[in-house]
């Protein structure tokens, strides 16, 4: 277990005397000198004591303490993470806006604050990049899931390695590929191809080029893909729908570093990088002989995978609140976020189309919306029944050892919540598992026992 | 027997034991809220609102913490009652709500105290 190594100081600003007993408690576990206070202190307090860490509660007696957030970050730099109990899911939304650097749920078990605790002095300048990282790259949300992607990304993004990214459809694949590029800091252009979405025969020539007479309607030389991202990248969407013929020609481009046009004698340099990215399962691909097995070591030197929606489930809010805002300006509109139990709902809900599903929701809601607040029953007219416990069904994840067992270990804890009609101490008697392992299991994968008790984390 | 979230209980009673200061909350928890609950009531009684509210929120924090989800519940159906109420004093809704968190909170405090003296050594008093 890491242990933070230097005495920090943090501050327990809650009116009620057990939270202030428990969090003190807990952060000293963790090596942090807790200080425990009923109110938020003067400024003079701030200037004298440096402080690096405040826990503090969304509302103190009748002080709404998120509106305080802005202020205190003035004349102090602490991480501000702020606690609320359950049905606040919204104010602690707008508490990170302010500035906050996380929330937490005081129907959490305590121990799953100290990760989040730590993760902030963790290295706390390279978190600050990698939020700075995110917003230039236009990519929205502050998971732990997203965060490591991010870390990954700028790790790999300068190495020019050929990079493969898998992942279900809609989950931001060449948003992603563009963070690579902009990670790598080429000068050269981003130029994006989608192979599945042209015809095979015109692929060729968008990608290679065509030099004058090649055929009857070559009047002129035209420029492929290849070389039109000379000095910067290259990104192969799709690249599991290539035809045969052409994953030959492409693995002898990565190959020998060179391609010729349609029609042309004179190869040219491939002065790109190239980075490929697919939702289809190339390992079985490979297996059923349909995606070379050669190419797929050429382009799959580096592998991230772009996590479902699912997967990021603390991103929701931010990601609705994003989109509900560039539609309202869009149409004109003032709609506000959904309250905390439609959240809830959009937390519960499988979203199997990912951001794209969640972007067309979010925009049917606004364009159709007469309410005061973002209508979730246009968002998810179709949601009745497909929540995450009703829909998920067990597949091996490209043979990904703790993938697969995570998707056993869901598939199997649904089943059992469905046998025990939600009820846990009963899927304890069933399962012979201790009741609170099962609850554990559930928050480790996401997965929502009753209302509200799964999720809104941070 | 009172409703209480093993799981949640459990986190926080780890890092309580650890520190040794699991019997001084649980003694704050039983005290706060039996006091909590009384001030409560004196407030709908007063029909002062915004004195409710606050201390509602206050029991539903802490109630959260000690994974007693029922007790939780009911005090965000009461600060929900709270809001929309002008009279609350006269509100039998109020007052029906009030009832069962008392009876719950009672029971969860004797679930609390039950766990803390499980855990004591067999010499102690």
């Amino acid at each position: 277990m890491h242990i933070i190594r230097s005495r920090r100081i943090a501050l327990v600003i809650d009116d009620t005397e057990e939270s202030r007993i428990i969090y003190s408690a807990a952060l000293k576990s963790i090596g942090f000198e807790p200080i425990p206070l009923s109110e938020i202190p003067s400024r003079d307090f701030f200037e004298h004591k440096p402080i690096d860490l405040i826990l503090l509660d969304m509302r103190l007696g009748s002080v709404d303490a998120v509106s305080r957030i802005q202020d205190i970050l003035k004349y102090c730099s602490a991480k501000i993470v702020v606690m609320t109990a359950f049905g606040s899911i919204d104010k602690a939304v707008e508490a990170v806006r302010n500035g906050a650097a996380g929330f937490f749920l005081k129907s959490d078990p305590v121990d799953s604050l100290l990760p989040k605790i730590k993760s902030l002095f963790t290295d706390s300048t390279a978190h600050d990049q990698v939020e700075t990282f995110l917003e230039e790259c236009g990519i929205k949300g502050r998971s732990r899931t997203l965060i490591d992607l991010a870390k990954l990304i700028l790790q790999v993004g300068p190495t020019g390695s050929t990079i493969l990214i898998n992942g279900e459809s809609g989950t931001g694949k060449e948003l992603i590929a563009q963070a690579i590029h902009r990670a790598s800091s080429v000068q050269g252009p981003f130029v994006a191809i989608n192979c599945s979405a042209i015809p095979e025969h015109l692929l060729e020539s968008e990608l290679f080029g065509v030099k004058r007479g090649a055929f009857t309607d070559a009047k002129q030389d035209r420029r492929g893909v290849l070389d039109a991202a000379s000095g910067g990248t290259i990104f192969l969407d799709e690249i599991g729908e290539l035809q045969p013929s052409l994953q030959a020609k492409l693995l002898r481009v990565i190959q020998e570093c060179e391609f010729t046009p349609l029609g042309g004698t004179q190869p040219a340099k491939l002065r790109a990088r190239i980075i490929c990215a697919t939702n289809r399962n190339l390992m079985q691909m490979m297996q059923d002989q349909t995606f070379r097995e050669d190419l797929y070591y050429r382009i799959a030197v580096i592998t991230l995978r772009a996590p479902s929606l699912r997967e990021r489930l603390d991103d929701i809010p931010i990601l609705v609140e994003h989109f509900m805002g560039f539609y309202n300006r869009k149409c004109g509109k003032h709609l506000k976020m959904p309250c905390d139990h439609d959240i809830d709902t959009l937390l519960q809900y499988e979203w199997p189309g990912n951001i794209r599903e969640l972007q067309n929701a979010v925009e049917r809601a606004v364009v159709l919306g007469t309410g005061e607040r973002l209508d979730i029953g246009l968002m998810l007219p179709q949601a009745a029944g497909t929540t995450k416990e009703s829909s998920r069904k067990f597949t091996l994840s490209d043979l990904n050892y703790k993938a697969s067992v995570d998707d056993f270990e869901r598939s199997f804890l649904l089943e059992l919540l469905r046998a025990a009609n939600g009820n846990l101490s009963e899927a304890a008697r069933l399962s012979g598992i201790y009741r609170a392992n099962i609850y554990r299991m559930a928050k480790r994968l996401n997965i929502g026992i009753g209302r509200g008790s799964a999720h809104g984390k941070n | 027997m009172a409703k209480i979230d093993l799981g949640i209980y459990e986190s926080m009673a780890r890092v309580l034991r650890a520190s040794g200061q699991l019997e001084q909350l649980t003694d704050s928890f039983c005290a706060n809220n039996s006091r909590r609950i009384g001030d409560l009531k004196q407030a709908v009684t007063n029909n002062d609102n915004l004195i409710a509210r606050e201390i509602v929120h206050a029991l539903k924090g802490s109630c959260s913490m000690f994974g007693a989800k029922s007790c939780a519940e009911l005090c965000r159906q009461i600060e929900n009652t709270l809001e929309k109420t002008p009279a609350i004093n006269e509100c039998a809704e109020l007052a029906f709500l009030l009832s069962n968190l008392d009876i719950e909170l009672s029971a969860v405090s004797e679930f609390l105290r039950s766990q803390v003296n499980q855990q004591k050594p067999e010499c102690c008093p």
